[in-house]
């Protein structure tokens, strides 16, 4: 019985150590927005709490490169229309593929998930080239359009696995009462995808609201930028003035800790049950 | 009545192609064109300004592979993926066995390793620049306490270990979350009957808990391995590839090659054998990966 108690305390000691390895960063990033700049480098882990102020982030709301609200909106307005763009056309992509597995779209859906290992990397510079032949360079209908064609691998995939488990019956029954493959899709299959399309929903504004390398080249130094390019904007590589940096993080970091804790049940197990079937 | 019948069928292959065409026709005109326009590119002598081409055949390919830093990029790939990918899961395995019993802390713990995957990389990367760089808070603190100063981010020794321990930072809580969802699926009659056998804690792991986890190991080994050699931001944001391309990845040299001195045809070929390689990698990892995970059930 002492041994089992031991055992419990030494696992929750360590078990205490790694999570504040985990969480002194943040400590760190948090307490020190509320800090003058003076007490940020003299005592980095301490709560002056007398001292606390609001000041780096009322000066920081607008800052030289980057404009808080202005990075919100736009990335906001990017992720609603990207999922809404790929969730109306990745699901009929899909339910194609999930019921029609031969010839010409079963070679489709390989292609499509040979799109799932291919670095982002090795395809930005031929991307360009096309924006730029279209006049789409450094616009925010060029960044959509490469979000829906980047992220329509990992939306079909999984949804053509979801709608394996929906009964061809359905689909069957429905034709023989006149309905066509089109209303059956939106007026049937469609509904019944709502656990997967939150999924798709929680995985793709995730990625995008975080994704830098994207806007970083597409956007380029136009007018237009993201949270994450605008933050690299404002801090850059050689800024030290930390009050500065610590409260343009805070603002990065607030929106999807929000979103976590509003759909916190979802992430974890969308999270797990998307990478375990993979 | 057949024409009827026709009639339908083609209607239906009507239908089926507006369901399928809006979706594949992006996909297609963005990413595999793509694919084909960086091969194509790769064969030519083009800063991507000119109008004219010359083909070079696969001149550039050759090239790559006479170029320190190319050579160079490949090292530190893999000095990223074959380090990380083992810390990763050796961390995350202990850890989600230690998490894996009842206890009204493991919400806590779960929840605090999985906060960093919530939040951009390049945050994650200023927030460790804040601390690791040569006049952050890491050594504001060793100032105070009388100890020497450490370049974190400034020495080429030991800014890829920087890297390396803020990229095993965030992508730990991943693996542990997923191990621990293999590690529920595991039934507790197994270890109630290793227990009444006899077997010790680390006999019950190699034997029950280690095999058991088998398929969560085969995700998170292809997923974070090829992750690791795609990672770009951390690096970007914390030494832009720096000190002397001491964490210049294959991924950060296509981008300054391609970006900022304009060789689009070399950055290609050298894109080419970075896609080839990803690719390689994943399938060969899941194919034996796979297999060993038939042997281990049998």
């Amino acid at each position: 019985m002492r041994k089992v108690q031991l055992s419990a305390i030494g696992r929750n000691m360590l078990l205490l150590v790694v999570a504040g390895i985990y969480l002194i960063p943040f400590y760190i990033a948090v307490i020190n927005t509320f800090k003058p700049e003076p007490a940020i480098i003299g005592r980095p882990l301490g709560i002056p709490i007398g001292r606390l102020t609001l000041d780096n982030l009322i000066r920081n709301l607008n800052a030289p490169n980057f404009n808080v609200l202005r990075a919100y909106g736009f990335t906001l307005l990017t992720v609603v229309i990207t999922l809404t763009l790929v969730i109306l056309t990745a699901s009929p992509l899909a339910y194609v593929l999930s019921r029609f597995r031969r010839g010409f779209y079963k070679t489709a859906h390989y292609l499509l998930l040979a799109g799932m290992m291919i670095p982002i990397q090795v395809i930005m510079i031929p991307i360009i080239q096309i924006l730029k032949s279209v006049g789409m360079m450094l616009s925010f209908q060029g960044l959509i359009l490469v979000y829906i064609a980047w992220y329509m691998p990992f939306a079909t995939f999984v949804m053509t696995g979801y709608i394996g488990t929906i009964s061809k019956q359905l689909d069957e029954s429905a034709m023989i009462d006149g309905a066509s493959l089109v209303t059956v899709f939106f007026r049937i299959i469609l509904p019944l995808m709502t656990p997967i399309v939150v999924s798709v929903i929680i995985f793709v504004t995730l990625w995008t609201w975080n994704d830098f390398i994207t806007p970083l080249i597409i956007l380029g130094s136009g007018t237009f930028y993201t949270v994450t390019t605008g933050i690299y904007r404002a801090i850059g590589h050689y800024t030290q003035k930390w009050d500065d940096v610590f409260a343009i993080l805070f603002y990065a970091i607030v929106p999807m800790i929000v979103f976590f804790l509003w759909l916190q049940k979802h992430f974890i197990s969308g999270l797990t049950a998307g990478s375990l079937k993979g | 009545m057949i024409g009827r019948l026709k009639r339908n069928i083609n209607t239906i292959r009507f239908q089926t192609a507006l369901l399928f065409v809006p979706g594949f026709a992006i996909y297609a005109c963005i990413i595999l064109l793509s694919i084909v326009l960086a091969f194509y590119y790769s064969l030519f002598d083009w800063d991507g300004v000119r109008n004219s081409m010359n083909f070079v055949g696969f001149a550039n390919y050759v090239r790559a592979l006479r170029q320190p830093a190319f050579l160079n990029s490949l090292k530190v790939t893999f000095f990223f993926a074959v380090i990380g990918t083992a810390l990763v899961n050796v961390i995350s395995i202990s850890l989600s066995a230690q998490l894996n019993r009842p206890g009204n802390l493991t919400n806590f713990y779960r929840s605090a390793f999985f906060f960093p995957q919530l939040i951009s990389m390049v945050a994650i990367g200023f927030i460790f620049k804040s601390l690791f760089s040569y006049i952050g808070i890491v050594n504001a603190i060793l100032e105070r306490w009388g100890l020497p100063l450490v370049d974190f981010l400034g020495d080429p020794a030991l800014a890829k270990w920087t890297v390396l321990f803020v990229s095993v930072w965030q992508i730990t809580g991943f693996g542990t979350v997923i191990y621990l969802a293999g590690l529920q699926a595991i039934p507790q009659e197994l270890y109630d009957a290793a227990k009444i056998d006899g077997a010790n804690p680390w006999q019950r792991f190699t034997s029950i808990t280690f095999p058991w986890l088998a398929p969560s190991l085969t995700s998170v080994t292809v997923f974070i391995f090829t992750g690791y050699m795609r990672m770009f931001d951390f690096i970007f944001v914390l030494t832009g590839g720096g000190p002397v391309n001491s964490t210049e990845s294959i991924a950060i040299l296509v981008i300054r090659i391609g970006f900022n001195q304009f060789k689009i045809s070399y950055a290609s070929a050298v894109s080419m054998y970075f896609l080839v390689l990803v690719g390689a990698i994943s399938m060969a990892m899941t194919y034996f990966l796979r297999r060993r995970e038939e042997v281990l059930i049998n």
